[in-house]
């Protein structure tokens, strides 16, 4: 990896933001050991990220679309409530950081971005197998429900993968649990390790915290590449979290 | 691992110097790579204890195998700490799930600056300077740092291009990089020197 890459691919970023694939980590992390302007860049990013985060403004990018879908609503609510009592005094806005509930701060930690897929070139491949490509290019450019609905359909445990996550990403939760536990309970594949922190962090999502917890303590266990990642946010959970069923 | 280049730190002396028991060189050592490691321990790892005592692991694993000799590739120095690093953080992480739940302390603590005098100053210099940040270019540091989204994504969101995005991130971020001086203390005006064969 070399400065090109690093800006080129916005690898600083992901890295800060934890997303970045295993591969890409170390390789950044290799570089920045050697590079000071890269280093300094970390230092810096770090720095910032950590005020940025103490004003909320992460909570409040991620709130945005929403509160984009309701500005026609809240400028009536506004416009209405100007009209009976007049502007709002000052003492009465909204304050700049607003209290953030425990519950949100968990449905964070569930979230995800999707795993970066890179396709490989297959010689013979049949029929199922040039459909998984066809499957992938929706995941790719961000149409989970596609995707799911099209990976399902195809066999082995690089689409099972897929299919937890893009469901997940979609919003069928539920059925990424279970397509994701599948996949961890096929054996030994390489998807395993992956597909188990994954799973955890739906589970995190759906609010099964001993589950997640169990599953993450497992990664930890097993020494993954993974391990750091589900130490990272084993430590966010709960504490009080009783054994699970 | 590339960029050995510039005036200061020879990788090879260093070792031999550490070796031949020279407390000086040890602190160069020290002094070179305290912040490359800070900077990977705290990427891999928010909790600020645990990222302190990994940094002193770490540390301590590599000044005993210098001292020892036992750095085969002397040149590849820097690739040899990094080694060293990511294994005693993954070591650290087993001897923590062993120890557990008592020895878990408190996460989410994203916020609080340091205990260290100097990383607490950092983060209020770094406080004030990202309030006269631009409103966007705030929000693109956020967008990008926090929440890990590709300037494609946050072009879409705030209704610029990709590029702009790039160019609005990069000098925000270097603005800070100026005003917050890494690199201005301790040794991190030393470099490692390559050798030429």
């Amino acid at each position: 990896m070399n400065c090109e890459y690093v800006e080129q691919h916005d690898i600083l970023g992901s890295y800060m933001a934890g997303t970045l694939a295993d591969e890409e980590r170390d390789g950044f992390e290799e570089h920045f050991f050697g590079c000071e302007q890269c280093l300094q860049e970390v230092e810096a990013a770090r720095v910032a990220r950590e005020v940025l985060l103490k004003r909320g403004a992460g909570l409040q990018n991620r709130r945005r679309n929403w509160w984009v879908a309701g500005i026609p609503a809240a400028a009536a609510i506004f416009f209405g409530l100007w009209i009976w009592k007049g502007p709002i005094p000052p003492s009465e806005r909204l304050p700049e950081r607003l209290p953030v509930p425990q519950k949100q701060s968990y449905d964070l930690l569930g979230r995800f971005d999707p795993p970066a897929y890179r396709p490989a070139t297959l010689r013979g491949a049949n029929k199922l197998a040039r459909s998984f490509p066809v499957a992938m290019k929706f995941y790719s450019s961000g149409n989970f429900e596609k995707a799911a609905a099209s990976l399902k359909s195809i066999p082995g445990v690089e689409a099972q993968y897929y299919l937890g996550i893009s469901e997940v990403l979609s919003g069928d939760r539920r059925n990424g649990i279970t397509d994701l536990k599948k996949v961890v309970a096929a054996g030994d594949n390489p998807y395993r390790s992956e597909a188990r922190f994954y799973l955890g962090k739906a589970l995190v999502g759906s609010g099964d915290f001993p589950a997640a917890k169990l599953e993450f303590e497992t990664l930890i266990t097993e020494k993954s590449e993974w391990s750091p990642q589900a130490a990272d946010v084993l430590v966010q959970l709960p504490k009080d979290i009783k054994p699970a069923q | 691992v590339e960029s050995f280049s510039g005036q200061g730190l020879d990788p090879i002396a260093v070792c031999e110097r550490i070796i031949q028991g020279d407390r000086v060189a040890e602190t160069e050592f020290f002094i070179y790579y305290e912040r490359r490691v800070r900077a990977f321990v705290a990427g891999r790892t928010r909790d600020r204890q645990m990222a302190e005592e990994v940094f002193q692991d770490i540390m301590v694993a590599l000044l005993c195998t210098l001292r020892e000799g036992r750095v085969r590739e002397p040149e590849m120095l820097t690739a040899y700490v990094y080694g060293v690093a990511r294994n005693q953080l993954m070591e650290h992480f087993r001897k923590r799930l062993r120890n557990r739940v008592e020895s878990i302390p408190e996460g989410m603590d994203f916020a609080a600056p340091h205990a260290r005098h100097d990383e607490s100053e950092r983060f209020h210099l770094a406080e004030r300077e990202i309030a006269k940040l631009d409103h966007e270019d705030r929000r693109i540091l956020s967008m990008t740092l926090v929440d890990g989204m590709k300037p494609g994504e946050i072009a879409i969101t705030l209704r610029m291009t990709s590029e702009v995005v790039r160019q609005r991130k990069s000098r925000a971020l270097k603005r800070l990089v100026a005003k917050l001086g890494f690199g201005s203390r301790s040794g991190t005006s030393l470099r490692l020197i390559q050798k030429d064969g």
